[in-house]
């Protein structure tokens, strides 16, 4: 193995991704919180993790757990490939392991962040409740003749800023295979 | 076989498998699999707020105020806290005669789990209320006030009731 052929880029995609698997593993780390008044309400939700609960009722629906499943299996497999690729990308199977795993990272960061924006949407629209992606906000409602006024704040982790930095960089990984290393397809 | 298929054996098993596994498992009910259990969230969350009730004044100055404890009582397995009460007191007997404004003392008030506690209300008369007192209801043994537009802060959410909470027979001295 010589240094010159190692992708750094790469490298550091996996160390990060493996990072996102082990917080995940570890302490179910959230990428977006909400928070309902003071401990009413609380969710912690990533494509790897989901727990909500509200006024002391856990809220589970099974199929996100499955999901998760699929999340977690997924950023794992990316974290490997990416590692063998990185150490290895004059072999012949390399580029097959690039094109394996560099979309992953960016995908599960698009399509969370598009999750994420759609049903915040779509709680406003449906239930004429504003949630906001990244904020607070007082949601107003009206039970008979009970007005509640339920503060309501969401933030995104430092998590999310982590799988942000490790799409840029399984994109910069591919950059650098393209631009520096500029290796013969397998 | 070659890599790439492998490669793209693995991801469908990634994406599809947890899926296919979940509607296995629940393929007698697939509703629950996307859908909380409802009637067990409407049961915990209708312990999670607890129940208040009337349980006794206190004349603390028949001329300036007094007090209404009302006995929270929390059902849930978690503290629960009470940040802040107000509302406006008026006479029951004479609708419209302001008699004073409430407050909530010794908050915020941590009503431990699965227990009971007494919230005070300190109501202080108005000058307007002062004089209606006095020269109305002097000696009443069955004074009632009525309390409105209560304004409740508990676990950092506004709640404004819209019924009137009756308080009394009050003793005025």
């Amino acid at each position: 193995m010589e240094f010159k052929t190692i992708n750094w880029p790469g490298l550091a995609c996996s160390v990060t991704t493996a990072m996102i698997v082990v917080l995940s593993v570890l302490y179910a780390a959230p990428w977006w919180q909400v928070a309902i008044g003071e401990g009413v309400g609380q969710a912690d939700i990533s494509p790897l993790d989901y727990k909500a609960s509200f006024a002391g009722a856990s809220i589970e629906i099974p199929i996100i757990w499955f999901l998760n499943v699929s999340g977690k299996l997924m950023m794992a497999a990316c974290a490997v490939a990416m590692f063998i690729y990185s150490v290895s990308t004059q072999k012949s199977f390399s580029k097959k392991l690039l094109g394996f795993a560099y979309k992953k990272p960016l995908l599960m960061v698009l399509v969370f962040t598009a999750v994420l924006a759609v049903s915040t949407y779509m709680v406003g629209t449906f239930l004429g409740v504003n949630v906001p992606l990244v904020g607070t906000a007082t949601l107003s409602l009206s039970l008979g003749e009970i007005t509640v006024n339920v503060p309501i704040s969401t933030s995104l982790t430092w998590v999310f800023w982590l799988a942000v930095a490790t799409a840029v960089l399984a994109i910069a990984t591919k950059i650098y295979e393209w631009k520096v290393l500029k290796t013969p397809s397998g | 076989m070659k890599f790439g298929v492998i490669l793209t054996i693995i991801t469908i098993i990634i994406m599809v498998g947890p899926i296919v596994s979940a509607v296995i498992m629940y393929k007698d009910n697939l509703i629950a699999l996307i859908v909380p259990d409802v009637e067990e969230l409407t049961d915990k969350i209708g312990n999670y707020f607890p129940t208040v009730e009337y349980a006794d004044y206190e004349v603390i100055d028949a001329k300036s105020s007094f007090n209404v404890k009302f006995n929270v009582t929390n059902n849930s397995s978690e503290d629960f806290t009470v940040n802040a009460v107000n509302c406006s007191a008026y006479c029951s007997e004479h609708e419209g005669v302001l008699l004073g404004y409430g407050y909530g003392e010794k908050l915020p008030l941590i009503v431990p789990k699965r227990s009971s506690k007494i919230l005070s209300l300190l109501v202080t008369f108005t000058n307007e209320g002062k004089n209606h007192v006095e020269t109305d209801h002097r000696g009443d043994k069955d004074f009632y006030a009525v309390l409105k537009n209560v304004l409740v802060v508990v676990q950092g959410i506004e709640v404004k009731l819209g019924d009137n909470i009756k308080v009394g027979p009050i003793k005025m001295p």
